[in-house]
């Protein structure tokens, strides 16, 4: 093959979701053996760039080239075949079939419907050697530990011999000496000539894999860049692009407030160690970090979701201890999960009924439903959120996420609970409903609600909050108040290395 | 359930009914749809309960071994050891209740599917009640208790009454109570309803019970009517009590059907059998047919999931 042939050549490549531009005119360019490292917030665009380049989504405008070859990918099956894998970040193992089963799913040999376990365990193997690792091929994967998992995954990808492998957060679930291992793993493989898309959060990981860089901001290539010449200042500046911070005005000082929800001495084993913090009334309070840093598990921590946590939980000044959900809700605490879909909304009940659930038996009869006050109940919260539906029947799985979410929030408002913990309320919003939200998460704050915020976009932190910890391998690191609240500046604390 | 799906199967209903009226003369007269309701009430006390325990998310099999289990405990109680009829009564839907409720807090507490909990329960039950009868049938000699199954209030069968009652009351428990609301809610997002406050292992447990009850009484009904305690009772009683619920809309996945819906179901079935009774319809081709029912309803709800997911 001609080494000056690039491998792969996306030119233009533009992706529009509705109104959202999720990519435009994309430029990537990868030589064959090497290793890039694709950087970006949240929403960037990495995702749909390489779920063009794996062909399961179709662009809108542009062309992908492989090896000169011009593609159009039916789906990700053609483009397997056609020599792009990808490994996502979620395993797509099956626990109770063989390392070797697994890694050659979907393409067992057989004959007459009988597997030939032969031929199948060398092709295992040979994908396994591919790799360079040592794997007990007959053991079910689901008794192995993960970072062995990984690495069946992985060696599924390179069984149909792929000339681009992608790679998503490969090691984000995955400890620092298994880190370690698999970067080198990794490198070995780009030596013997397959390209490499590494998508990842930690920056320390980078200069170890990657020859270079490519960052990402709002649907834009916006730098590639050799790694010698990055250093985390100016990936941090470029990751995070001009942010322009709106109304940060309205924010207040509420460290003299009573204190609404305050923790101390929080820990779980292997996730969170010792953290501590005030929640005042009126106060909205960050909590920034990486995915795997721990802040899912704080709330769930908090709101008694998990068993395995140490550490004490005061609302208003009086301990809760053995702390459940509905501990929680009569201590008027209330969370709000990150998964809306599976943990937010009943899609197949009205709006109405979506937002009175928790306020049933608290603001509301226990038993008997009173349909007047409960209607008015409803449509007040619908209103008093700008819900758009037709109806307070209407389904809420049918509405916008935007509007989802807002109905996810309105149900801790119209049970009067005065703590909100917000996992992620933004993820997966349109622009429009985001602002709606930050505005929404203010005004509660100003009529004397405390919330605590969590947010993969650390833009969203100064519009949102008025103080916020960072939050690193499961301890908390800084605290930030009023002005010193930038994107930037928790960017760069949070991708910090813990020594 | 939705307008429309209400008004399909209302025709469908509807059309039963015509065909079979013009097919039978005796069909549509006072007399036959009054036995119509009577023989309704033998498996749609059950189907209504069982709506609920649907929606919820979960099933109940065993109801046809409940039944049989309740009426031979009935018979043990009153001819062997002489309790007074009230008292055993209360007795059997108690032990009815407790079961029902095992059943849940497996689900609830250790995660064990009601499926599986409710097969083991449907051959345990069974077998309980055919140790304690000798699986002979243990005549009972009481006028008034007789007039619970066969008897007549202003020339309705006393079971049409039950079937009414049950019906007002899950109807009412379903659309009126916090405690109806939240079953939909478990049933349709058990992990957000979990989180909203709502008590699911309480929910599970309950609706658990509830069914356990009305295969209770469906067994006393039966009881009643046969003048015996008997633990041959009810077999099937779990197919037509699950089919109605099926027929009238209930997704088994949970989250959706309603009592309305299933109180269709329940007439439809009981019109058809009742049909093909009049028309000498060959026993055997009469399974086929009921079998052949139950697949179709669940076509038509796929079908129509799959349509308004695409919207």
């Amino acid at each position: 093959m001609d080494a000056a042939v690039p491998v792969l050549e996306c030119r233009n490549l533009s992706k529009s979701y509705g109104p959202v531009q999720a990519l435009s005119a994309v430029d990537f360019t990868l030589h064959r053996g090497e290793v890039r490292a694709l950087l970006g917030k949240n929403g960037a665009g990495k995702s749909t760039l390489v779920n063009l380049i794996s062909g399961s989504v179709r662009p809108d405008d542009g062309t992908i080239r492989l090896s000169g070859q011009e593609v159009h990918w039916d789906g990700p099956g053609a483009a397997r075949a056609g020599g792009i894998s990808v490994v996502h970040q979620e395993f797509s193992l099956v626990p109770g079939l063989t390392v070797a089963e697994n890694i050659t799913m979907g393409r067992w040999p057989a004959r007459g419907g009988f597997i030939n376990q032969d031929r199948l365990l060398v092709e295992a193997q040979r994908a396994l050697d591919m790799l360079g690792v040592d794997l007990p091929s007959w053991q079910l994967v689901g008794s192995l530990p993960i970072a062995q998992q990984q690495m069946v995954e992985i060696a599924k990808a390179l069984v149909d011999d792929p000339e681009v492998l992608i790679l998503d957060e490969p090691t984000s679930a995955l400890n620092a000496t298994e880190v370690d291992v698999l970067l080198a793993l990794i490198r070995r493989l780009a030596a013997t000539g397959v390209t490499v898309i590494y998508v990842s959060h930690r920056m320390k990981e980078i200069p170890q894999v990657a020859d270079r860089m490519t960052i990402m901001r709002d649907g834009r290539e916006v730098a590639t860049l050799g790694i010698e010449e990055a250093n985390p200042e100016r990936v941090a500046a470029l990751i995070a692009g001009e942010v322009t911070d709106v109304a940060t005005a309205t924010f207040h000082d509420r460290s003299e407030a009573p204190v609404a929800l305050s923790v101390s001495g929080l820990a779980i084993d292997g996730i969170l160690e010792d953290v501590s913090f005030d929640l005042h009334r009126g106060e909205v309070l960050g909590i920034a970090g990486f995915l795997g840093s721990g802040r899912t598990e704080l709330l769930e921590a908090i709101f008694g979701l998990r068993h395995d946590v140490r550490g004490e939980v005061c609302v208003d000044g009086k301990p809760v201890r053995r702390r459940k959900p509905r501990k929680m809700l009569a201590h008027r605490v209330a969370m709000t999960s990150e998964d809306r879909k599976h943990a937010g909304i009943v899609p197949a009940l009205g709006v109405g009924e979506n937002v009175v659930l928790t306020a049933r038996g608290r603001v509301l009869p226990r038993f008997w439903l009173r349909g007047r006050a409960e209607a008015r109940l409803q449509a007040e919260t619908i209103a008093q959120l700008a819900i758009r539906t037709s109806s307070t029947a209407q389904e809420v799985g049918t509405l916008s996420g935007g509007n989802q979410q807002k109905a996810v929030i309105g149900r801790a408002l119209a049970a009067q609970m005065q703590v909100l913990l917000l996992d992620e309320p933004t993820r997966g919003i349109d622009v429009h409903a985001k602002t709606q939200i930050y505005g929404l998460i203010r005004e509660l704050a100003l009529s004397g609600h405390s919330a605590i915020f969590i947010s993969s976009e650390l833009e969203e932190m100064p519009l949102v909050c008025d103080r916020v910890i960072v939050l690193r391998a499961g301890r908390s690191c800084e605290v930030l108040a009023g002005d010193q609240v930038s994107a930037e500046r928790i960017l760069a604390l949070t991708m910090k290395e813990v020594d | 359930m939705k307008a429309w799906d209400g008004i399909g199967l209302l025709t469908v209903l509807v059309l039963l009914y015509v065909v079979l009226s013009i097919a039978s003369p005796y069909f549509f007269t006072m007399d036959n749809q009054l036995s119509i309701l009577q023989n309704a009430a033998f498996f749609g006390i059950v189907a209504f309960a069982m709506t609920l325990v649907i929606v919820s998310g979960e099933i109940d099999i065993s109801v046809g071994s409940m039944a049989a289990l309740s009426s031979s405990m009935l018979g043990v109680f009153v001819v062997n050891h002489g309790v007074p009829m009230p008292v055993a009564v209360v007795l059997v839907i108690g032990s009815a209740a407790l079961i029902g409720a095992g059943a849940g807090a497996m689900r609830a507490y250790f995660g064990v599917p009601t499926f599986i909990a409710t097969l083991a329960l449907y051959l345990a039950l069974k077998g309980l009640a055919q140790l304690l009868t000798n699986n002979f049938p243990m005549p009972i000699d009481s006028e008034r208790f007789f007039y619970w199954g066969d008897g007549r209030v202003l020339g309705i069968p006393v079971p049409a009454l039950y079937l009414a009652a049950t019906f007002l009351v899950l109807v009412i428990i379903s659309k009126k109570t916090v405690f109806g609301r939240s079953i939909y809610a478990v049933g349709g997002n058990a992990k957000a309803a979990g989180l909203s406050g709502i008590n699911v292992r309480r929910i599970k447990i309950l609706v658990m019970m509830i069914v356990a009850i009305t295969a209770a009484i469906t067994g006393l009904l039966q009881t009643a009517l046969l003048a015996s305690g008997n633990s041959t009772i009810a077999v099937g009683l779990e197919f037509d009590a699950i089919a109605a619920t099926i027929i009238g809309g209930a997704a088994l996945s949970g989250g959706k059907g309603s009592i309305i819906g299933t109180v269709m179901g329940v007439l439809f079935i009981a019109a058809l059998l009742n049909g093909m009774v009049l028309l000498s319809v060959n026993p055997y081709a009469q399974q086929v047919v009921r079998g052949a029912v139950v697949l179709a309803a669940v076509l038509v709800n796929v079908w129509r999931t799959r349509k308004s997911s695409l919207e």
